[in-house]
C-alpha cells in the first residue's frame, strides 16, 4: 500500500538518546537537500534544549535555578514554559509525576518529550505542506511524534517485548499522533520508587507526547488502581505489559480484557 | 462561583501586579509585567516548599510577564515570605487549539508476537522503554531505519 514511497531516516545523538527523524516521500522525488536543512535544525534544537535543561551541565537554567541564581519570573519563555508544563502534569496526574521528587527542579522526565513534539512541531511538520512529503516524524529512543499530509497513509508502529528487545508484542496504526512507552528493561529501573503495581511495561498514545510520556513515567509509578481510575478519567489510549508478559490494552479509557500471548 | 474564582485571581493578579510596580519602581528593573486583562481559567496550586527566594525580592507577591507559549500563554506568580519562596503558582491561559489526549481515542493494538525481518517489515518505528545512543546500534530500530534508506 506504501509501496512507491520512499523512507530516509536521519540519526541524532542528544543527551544520549538516538533520536531518528523519517521522512516519507514519493520515491521519484529527491528531498536530500531539504532533509538535511531540516536535520540540521533539529540538531541544533536538541542541542540547546540540552544545554538548557541538563541537570548534569552547572551552567544550566535547570542547576542555576536549583542554585537559586535564575529567576523563574524573569527566566525565558522556554524556561517558563517547561515550568508551567511541569506543574500542570504534576496536577493532572495527581501527582504521579512530579518534578519536585527528588527535593528540588529537575524537570528531566518531561523534557525529552516535550523537545520531541516542539522539534517535530517547529521544523518537520511544516514540510508536510508540500506535496514532496507524505508523513514525517521524530522518534527520541522509543517516544515519537508523528504526522502525516494524507489519509493513505499509516505509520505502523511495534511495541517492543521487554523480554526480548529483538521482539514486537503488538502494533498500532497512527496518522497523526504521539506513543510513548515507559518501563522496566534496558536501563533497569527508570524510576526510583519501588513499583507500586505490577507493570512491566507502559504504553500511551495521544496527540501530544509531552502528555503521553509524562502519563506513561507517572503511571508505570502508581498503584494500577490508581492508574485505572485516572485512564478512565482522562480517557487514556495505550497499553499495559505486565509482569507476567500478559497485555491488556485500553482506549479512550475503557479497558479490554488481559490476553496472555 | 466560577465567577467568583476568576475574580478572586483576577484580584490576585492585580495586587501582584501592584506589589511588582512599586518593586520596580524601587529597584528600577526593566523587565516589569502588568497583568493581561484575558479570562484566566487555570490557576495550579502551589508547589515548591523551601525554595530561597533570589536575593532582590522582598516578601511579597510577584507575577511574572504573561509569556506567550506554543501551549498558551504561561504566566507565573510566587509568593515570598521571610526572603523564602513560599508558593509557586502557575496562572495560565491554555490554547483552545490544543487537543486533549482523547482524540485518538479509539485506537487499539493488534497482538503480534513475532521476531522482526527488517526486509519484510511494514513497521517503520518501534515504541520501547528508553533507548540509549550507546546502545542503538543493533536495536531493533536502527535495524528497521537502515531497511529501506
Amino acid at each position: 500500500m506504501n509501496s512507491t514511497l520512499r523512507k530516509q531516516t536521519r540519526v541524532l545523538n542528544h543527551m544520549n538518546v538516538p533520536f531518528t527523524l523519517t521522512f516519507m516521500t514519493p520515491s521519484e522525488v529527491d528531498v536530500t537537500a531539504e532533509i538535511a536543512t531540516v536535520s540540521q535544525q533539529v540538531d541544533r534544537f536538541l542541542a540547546q534544549v540540552d544545554q538548557k535543561f541538563s541537570s548534569f551541565k552547572v551552567d544550566s537554567d535547570v542547576s542555576r535555578f536549583q542554585r537559586h541564581e535564575l529567576d523563574l519570573l524573569t527566566a525565558d519563555a522556554t524556561f517558563q514554559t517547561i515550568y508551567a508544563l511541569s506543574e500542570d502534569a504534576k496536577q493532572f496526574t495527581q501527582g504521579g509525576f512530579n518534578a519536585y521528587y527528588h527535593g528540588y527542579y529537575d524537570p528531566t522526565g518531561l523534557v525529552k518529550g516535550w523537545a520531541i513534539e516542539t522539534a517535530h512541531r517547529r521544523f518537520l511538520q511544516p514540510l508536510l505542506g508540500h506535496p514532496w512529503f507524505i508523513a514525517t516524524g521524530i522518534n527520541g529512543g522509543g517516544d515519537m511524534q508523528l504526522a502525516t499530509n494524507e489519509d493513505e497513509f499509516d505509520w505502523e508502529i511495534g511495541i517492543e517485548n521487554p523480554n526480548n528487545l529483538q521482539q514486537i508484542l503488538a502494533t498500532y496504526h497512527l496518522n497523526n499522533g504521539a506513543i510513548a512507552t515507559f518501563g522496566f528493561n534496558k536501563r533497569g529501573l527508570h524510576i526510583e520508587r519501588p513499583a507500586a503495581n505490577d507493570f512491566r511495561q507502559l504504553t500511551i498514545i495521544g496527540d501530544s507526547l509531552t502528555t503521553a510520556d509524562v502519563w506513561a513515567t507517572a503511571g508505570l509509578s502508581m498503584t494500577a488502581t490508581d492508574f485505572r481510575t485516572l485512564s478512565e478519567l482522562h480517557q487514556l489510549s495505550g497499553m499495559v505489559v505486565y509482569d507476567d508478559l500478559s497485555v491488556r490494552a485500553f482506549a479512550g479509557g475503557e479497558w479490554f480484557h488481559a490476553q496472555k500471548l | 462561583m466560577y465567577k467568583k474564582i476568576i475574580a478572586g485571581l483576577l484580584s490576585l493578579a492585580i495586587a501582584g501586579a501592584i506589589v511588582l510596580d512599586v518593586f520596580y519602581t524601587f529597584f528600577g528593573q526593566p523587565k516589569a509585567t502588568t497583568t493581561t486583562n484575558k479570562n484566566k481559567t487555570t490557576t495550579n496550586s502551589a508547589t515548591s516548599s523551601s525554595t530561597t527566594a533570589p536575593n532582590q525580592y522582598q516578601d511579597g507577591t510577584y507575577t511574572g510577564e504573561a509569556t506567550e507559549t506554543e501551549y498558551g500563554d504561561v504566566q507565573l506568580k510566587i509568593n515570598v515570605v521571610g526572603g523564602k519562596i513560599t508558593t509557586i503558582d502557575v496562572l495560565k491561559y491554555p490554547n483552545d487549539e490544543r487537543k486533549s489526549e482523547s482524540i485518538n481515542a479509539k485506537v487499539l493494538p493488534t497482538y503480534k508476537q513475532e521476531a522482526l525481518s527488517a526486509q519484510s517489515s511494514h513497521i517503520q518505528q518501534v515504541s520501547g522503554a528508553t533507548e540509549t545512543y550507546k546502545g542503538f546500534k543493533g536495536s531493533l530500530q536502527d535495524a528497521l531505519n537502515q531497511a529501506e534508506d
